[in-house]
């Protein structure tokens, strides 16, 4: 086996690994096997001992980059891990969110069941339970809340 | 020997390739690039088959590396058939460890494809990329042993890079590039004749054999000037230098200043090469020359080492190691000692050591390196390459 790997290399052409994964997937299920000319059996590609991973030929050969595209890629790839005053990615926060009351701004530790304000003491309940739909309403959608 | 596989150590720099076992004395330098010749147009000749060429003029070369990079595979794969298959070394891939050098900072783009194609299409045991001046540095501590630190000035053929190594260790934040190299230097050199003398552009093979004869690090620059700009017998610098023809001269050679007239016996193409001889070098030391808005290699090496903890510094100075093709110049290692010694403080003891042959230094330290117990422990073998893939490489390799 070892042998058959050496007397490949010189006469290869430059394929390297892209193209295995190619073979794997470009073949429906069905034939993702070898005939065994022999024995007429169907083997796995894999367990052929003849199989020489990623040296098939034929397909289109392997582009290298330049140096310029090589120093183009690493200036783009190089600030995606490093925060700057440009870039600050960062996952929405997990914490539960600071809700305030839609009258005063005030912190809105109650919620009125019946329309769905926020508000701070039972005085702006009152407030709140004198409003008409409308005003209501535009209370809900300055909060983006307005679900018909 | 550490290692219990056979070792090959791979120097692979821009212009040659040093390489060998690690068992042998000297290694082999064979060219690193494909030259086309016009006599034989068919023929591609790879690395060292250029010796088999009758005619080399005009020599049209086809690098791998570009700006001291390795980019171009398909031109590396075919240099590495030709180095590692039956002509030359005819390595049994599958019991053999490789040390390969690599420029500094290397990219990782370019890491991950050296390391694929030796492991994957080689199919080497094990392998270990590592920088040159760490090869240089490991030998020079070797042979000084009470010398825990050097500084690496490698003088290459793209570029210079000056390393402070610290116990074995470079300093990344320390080191500095001068971007000229023996390829600047060349082409200055074509770019100067063709303007004075004789359109010799396409002629690379032959003006680096020009450069390589003739040309010197002057000490005293401006008296140099002087001389060279006086006519007749005063001007101790002109020489005549013939150029080959490939049918009677084989290779071009310098004419001793007895015999330098300026006219050409019969049949002989020759160029004066007078205040170029110095000036080629000189640009080592002023890039800026050339245009390279860049510092010299003194003032860089105390650039460098400025950049050091202060505690160091001292013997960092103590050891500037010259390595690399320019550093073969005549009077190169004077000349640095004399412009280090010019910036360095006063308290510092400077020495500046040359080794006898500074292209190969890097090599033997790299077959130095594989007899060291440390060695086992330094490289990555095939198998734990395939079981973690090439993050291990890229985190292991400190390049």
């Amino acid at each position: 086996m070892g042998k058959k790997k050496r007397s490949n290399i010189s006469s290869v052409d430059k394929q390297g690994l892209g193209v295995d994964k190619q073979i794997v997937s470009s073949e429906p299920g069905g034939q993702d096997c070898e005939q065994d000319s022999a024995s007429g059996e169907k083997t796995p590609v894999f367990k052929d001992p003849n199989y020489l991973a990623g040296k098939s030929n034929g397909k289109k050969p392997r582009v290298w980059k330049s140096l310029k595209q090589i120093i183009a890629i690493e200036r783009a790839t190089y600030l995606q891990n490093v925060v700057t005053y440009s870039s600050l990615d960062a996952a929405p926060s997990r914490k539960p969110l600071k809700k305030y009351s839609d009258i005063s701004g005030l912190p809105g530790i109650y919620t009125d069941p019946q329309t769905k304000l926020r508000y701070f003491n039972a005085e702006e309940f009152t407030r709140i339970r004198m409003l008409s739909p409308d005003l209501v309403n535009g209370y809900l959608t300055l909060r983006k809340a307005n679900i018909p | 020997m550490a290692l219990d596989v056979k070792t090959f150590v791979l120097d692979n720099g821009a212009y040659t390739e040093k390489c060998g076992y690690s068992t042998q004395a000297e290694p082999r330098i064979i060219p690193n690039c494909i030259t086309k010749a016009k006599s034989e147009r068919r023929r591609p000749f790879i690395g060292d088959q250029i010796d088999d060429c009758k005619d080399i003029s005009g020599l049209f070369y086809i690098l791998p590396f570009q700006k001291g990079y390795l980019v171009n595979w398909e031109v590396e794969k075919q240099v590495w058939d030709y180095t590692f298959g039956q002509d030359v070394f005819n390595i049994d891939f599958g019991e053999t460890c490789l040390i390969v050098t690599e420029p500094y900072f290397n990219f990782t783009s370019i890491q991950e494809n050296m390391t694929e194609i030796l492991f994957e299409e080689y199919q080497f045991h094990s392998l270990l990329r590592i920088n040159a001046g760490t090869l240089s540095a490991h030998r020079y501590h070797k042979e000084n042993p009470n010398e825990l630190c050097c500084l690496v000035v490698e003088s290459g053929y793209s570029f210079t890079h000056i390393v402070p190594y610290i116990k074995g260790k470079k300093l990344k934040n320390a080191i500095r590039r001068i971007n000229v190299g023996g390829k600047a230097l060349t082409n200055h050199l074509k770019d100067i004749i063709s303007y004075r003398q004789l359109h010799v552009m396409d002629e690379t093979y032959v003006m680096n054999q020009v450069k390589e004869d003739v040309c010197y690090v002057s000490t005293q620059f401006d008296h140099d000037m002087s001389v060279a700009r006086k006519k007749g017998k005063d001007n101790t610098i002109i020489r005549d230098y013939v150029l080959p023809d490939y049918t009677v001269i084989k290779r071009g050679y310098v004419r001793p200043l007895e015999e330098t007239t300026g006219k050409p016996k019969d049949n002989e193409q020759i160029i004066r090469m007078n205040n170029e001889r110095f000036m080629v070098p000189e640009l080592l030391f002023h890039p800026s020359d050339i245009g390279v808005q860049e510092m010299g290699i003194p003032e860089a090496i105390v650039h460098s080492i400025q950049a050091t903890p202060e505690e160091v510094q001292p013997h960092l100075y103590k050891n500037i190691l010259l390595t690399g093709g320019n550093a073969c110049f005549p009077f190169f290692k004077t000349r640095v000692y004399s412009d280090v010694r010019a910036f360095a403080p006063e308290l510092y003891d400077v020495s500046v050591t040359l080794p006898e042959n500074p292209v190969t230094f890097a090599w033997h330290g790299g077959s130095l390196l594989s007899e060291n117990e440390e060695a086992p422990k330094m490289i990555v073998s095939k198998k734990m390459y395939e079981e973690n893939g090439m993050n291990l490489c890229l985190e292991k390799f400190d390049v």
